[in-house]
């Protein structure tokens, strides 16, 4: 299983390039075998479009990665990730299967795909709470992410001294936080009262 | 917003060392405050990191358009079908199954049956010797001449094996062994009247072990050579001698009309 119309490091570079038409690629090429697997191990058509989303995302965090060496095809590599997240999404609802139907040839994922699975979804939610924030406060942080000065973000803010520019930032990171935390209050606790102080 | 204050100067590396040691050491007592922290780092990597948001984004919208093209597709295939002409029908499909079904039948007769010219069989049917039995052997030790020209024809090495073989032959005229080697690595190189030379030499009450691989190499030399009426006696002896050519030998048999 392979696209005829890009090599394995065309479609890599492609991906860490956002290139659509080879995004559009990798679904003509490889989301029906992953499908088939999906629909076949206990799961829906919408597990199986959720599941290829999160392992291009993967792929991509893979593929930043300095170390990352590609040791079989590209098609090899997504099919056992693919089935290494399935098995382990499995896992959690409870739904174990004794022994997964194969349809592909697939390889010993490395061991932080998981981890970087679960990162990316984190990093999603966390993205829309900041999305969610006033066009003011997101472009406060950003420019703070960037690396910008104090004094450059002051100007470009039109803030009237540093300190405000200061307090700004905390106000709106501290107001994002708290947003996530609040969604997801089991996991994050403590720190309420942090406006108070 | 204190907390948050300490958090983002201690990730942005602007605590002093003594405020970042404080830091450090509550984190390690309290949980909490270590999971705030790392909630902040997360936090503070997704506004930095826009590449995966937008890639996201990207790939939701490929997403979408890969499965709005499949629907359309799918439905166009479901409009085919409802409008489908008559040839289609499944009575049609039966008797089109029949027709192919016939068709490679004939196909198949004449692939079979078919004489098949010398050439065509000798180049369906040889294929090299494989000496790894001689290499298993205990009484190979490859520190021999013979070894050595023997291992040269086995890994295809046959300008230097067949210089190897007949510098033995001119002490060993009559060594069925170095024989029937030397014609193997004469058929490699082509020379298939050397070949018969070779295979022939080989006397016929010597007791070498290799006189059926002998008969099968010697016929298709002959085979290849355009000798089809030489080359069928043999066969025809080997099929009758039951042995691990008798089958192959039966093939060729049945293609060949010398």
């Amino acid at each position: 299983m392979g696209s005829i119309k890009f090599s394995d490091a065309e479609l890599l570079n492609g991906l860490l390039n956002r290139n659509e038409e080879v995004l559009r690629e990798y679904y003509l090429t490889y989301y029906q075998i992953i499908r088939r697997f999906i629909l076949t191990n206990n799961g829906t058509e919408e597990d199986a479009k959720d599941l290829f989303q999160d392992v291009l995302m993967v792929l991509f965090q893979k593929v930043r990665q300095e170390n990352f060496k590609l040791t079989c095809s590209l098609g090899t590599y997504l099919y056992s990730v693919s089935r290494f997240l399935w098995l382990k999404e499995l896992g959690k609802r409870k739904r174990v299967i004794k022994k997964a139907v194969d349809m592909e040839e697939f390889i010993d994922t490395e061991t932080d795909i998981a981890q970087i699975s679960d990162h990316n979804e984190r990093l999603k939610i966390y993205r829309l709470y900041f999305e969610k924030l006033s066009a003011d406060c997101r472009k406060v942080l950003t420019l703070f992410m960037e690396g910008r000065s104090i004094a450059e973000i002051t100007v470009i803010m039109g803030y009237t001294s540093e300190q405000h520019t200061r307090n700004r930032r905390y106000r709106c990171k501290l107001a994002l936080i708290e947003s996530i935390r609040n969604k997801y209050k089991h996991e994050i606790t403590g720190y309420e009262n942090d406006q108070d102080n | 917003m204190k907390t948050t204050r300490i958090i983002e100067q201690y990730l942005d590396g602007t605590l002093t060392d003594q405020e970042r040691l404080a830091v450090d050491i509550r984190a390690s007592q309290d949980h909490e405050f270590s999971k705030l922290i790392i909630l902040h780092k997360e936090v503070n990597e997704s506004i930095r990191d826009e590449e995966l948001s937008l890639l996201q984004d990207q790939i939701r919208k490929v997403s979408e358009e890969y499965f709005i093209s499949l629907d359309t597709a799918s439905k166009q295939a479901l409009i085919r079908v409802k409008h489908r002409p008559f040839i289609y029908h499944p009575w049609l499909r039966l008797a089109a199954f029949f027709v192919l079904v016939a068709v490679a039948g004939i196909i198949l007769k004449m692939v079979i049956f078919t004489d098949l010219s010398a050439a065509k069989l000798y180049q369906k049917y040889y294929t090299t010797y494989d000496a790894d039995v001689i290499l298993r052997s205990p009484d190979y030790t490859g520190q021999s001449p013979l070894d050595r020209a023997i291992l040269n024809y086995n890994s295809g090495n046959y300008t230097a094996a067949l210089r190897m073989f007949n510098e033995i032959r001119e002490e060993r005229p009559a060594d069925c062994l170095v024989l029937f080697y030397s014609g193997l690595t004469l058929m490699g190189i082509g020379d298939h009247e050397s070949a018969v030379s070779s295979f022939k030499a080989i006397p016929p009450d010597s007791g070498c072990p290799f006189n059926e691989q002998r008969d099968w190499y010697l016929a298709l030399s002959l085979l290849k050579l355009n000798n089809g009426t030489a080359a069928a006696e043999i066969f025809n002896q080997i099929r009758a001698g039951g042995g691990f050519y008798a089958r192959r030998s039966e093939q060729i048999l049945k293609h060949f009309n010398p």
